[in-house]
């Protein structure tokens, strides 16, 4: 069963997807079902392994193209919704054993031109309001299929996080007509000291209100609203700062840390949103090396964060780290 | 950027994308002609003049 939901207390959408509970959780060993078919793997989802980077539809979709009828009937105060949308799969490498800040520059960049495709593509599907890019990486944040790959969930809606993102982003450009993220990344700029890395026209810096402990935004100094926007050489220029960011965070500790990345982009609901400013944003679970941060009770709850550490001092670790990487090819 | 699309038996669509060599080496090439050299770089380059001083 697989339908919308809406939360009258919280005013958003909730996806029911019971089918996902079949999904695969650790397959067997020596089994990846994302390596690409062989007579010795037999069957993957991938049937050869000839290609640079591959995208498919999730065998267990949270949205679906053709979704079936909400099995329940909804009521006026609590709507129900068929669960229209797509979920598709990234692989970044037929190489099993790569990571993100494994691949070398040019291989980010094929990705982030795919990613610049699949942003056009689902968007221009009229049905689809919001294309959310990201990656969840390691254990912690759940996943059990580590061969390098990344997913993108293009919704019927703009879900609510990105949704106040775009209230905040409006309200600050009608009461002072500049760009809200402008104008932080330019104070970062100013101060420095949360500052990581400042190169071809991108910017990664902790914010100053960061939630995670290591949290690291990826900013073009360009105000544009998304990857279609993005010019060639700006495109190698992500690449570029998206592996120096991820070689830092895996020389923190001294393991392929884990993370979410996500990609922050305009909604493709038809509507103009000038005023929104693209920013890539890495949210790693880890507080120290072995410690996570849970979302517990303030946080899942009551959607208030608290960040265990100071984001100048995280930053400045991160910019040790970043000084122990060797090579940013 | 080619795009190869096919249907699995289960009606899913797969996208192979390959690159050729060819369009990848203007835009490094035109990246590196506008990126400013690497501040370490930079040093040892300084380091290296200052040497044959």
């Amino acid at each position: 069963m697989s339908e919308m939901r809406w939360h009258p207390l919280l005013g958003q959408w909730i996806i029911t997807a019971t089918h996902r509970q079949r999904r695969t959780y650790h397959p067997p060993r020596g089994y990846c079902p994302f390596c690409p078919s062989s007579k010795a793997r037999g069957f993957t989802e991938v049937p050869r392994g000839d290609y640079d980077v591959v995208v498919f539809e999730n065998r267990f979709p949270t949205l679906q193209q053709h979704p079936p009828r909400p099995a329940e009937p909804g009521a006026a105060l609590t709507p129900v919704r068929p669960s229209k949308g797509i979920c598709e799969v990234v692989l970044y490498s037929p190489e099993h054993r790569q990571t993100f800040a494994g691949l070398d520059i040019a291989q980010i960049y094929k990705l982030v031109r795919v990613w610049t495709d699949r942003y056009a593509a689902l968007g221009a599907r009229r049905f689809v309001k919001y294309v959310l890019i990201f990656e969840n990486k390691g254990a912690p944040v759940g996943v059990t299929l580590t061969h390098p790959h990344g997913q993108i969930y293009a919704f019927p809606f703009v879900p609510p996080l990105l949704m106040r993102e775009l209230a905040a982003s409006r309200r600050h450009f009608l009461q002072r007509g500049s760009c809200l993220l402008c104008d932080l990344t330019a104070r970062e700029r100013r101060e420095g000291e949360r500052m990581l890395f400042a190169q071809d026209g991108f910017d990664a810096f902790v914010p100053f209100y960061a939630r995670w402990p290591y949290e690291v935004h990826v900013v073009p100094q360009r105000h544009v609203q998304d990857l279609a926007q993005f010019t060639d050489e700006e495109r190698w220029a992500l690449a570029r700062m998206l592996k120096r960011v991820t070689q830092s965070y895996d020389a923190l500790f001294g393991f392929s840390l884990p993370y979410m990345m996500l990609l922050h982009q305009q909604p493709t609901d038809g509507r103009r949103h000038g005023h929104y400013h693209f920013h890539v944003e890495f949210l790693p679970p880890n507080r120290t090396a072995d410690k996570l941060k849970y979302l517990a009770s303030s946080e899942t709850g009551a959607g208030s964060f608290s960040n265990d550490t100071l984001p100048e001092q995280t930053a400045a670790e991160l910019r040790r780290a970043a000084r122990r990487v060797k090579s940013d090819r | 950027m080619k795009k190869k699309q096919i249907r699995k038996p289960d009606g899913r669509y797969l996208i192979y994308y390959t690159f050729d060599p060819s369009e990848l080496a203007p835009v490094e090439e035109k990246w590196r002609a506008e990126a400013r050299p690497h501040r370490k770089h930079r040093k040892a380059k300084r380091g290296a003049k200052g040497r044959g001083r």
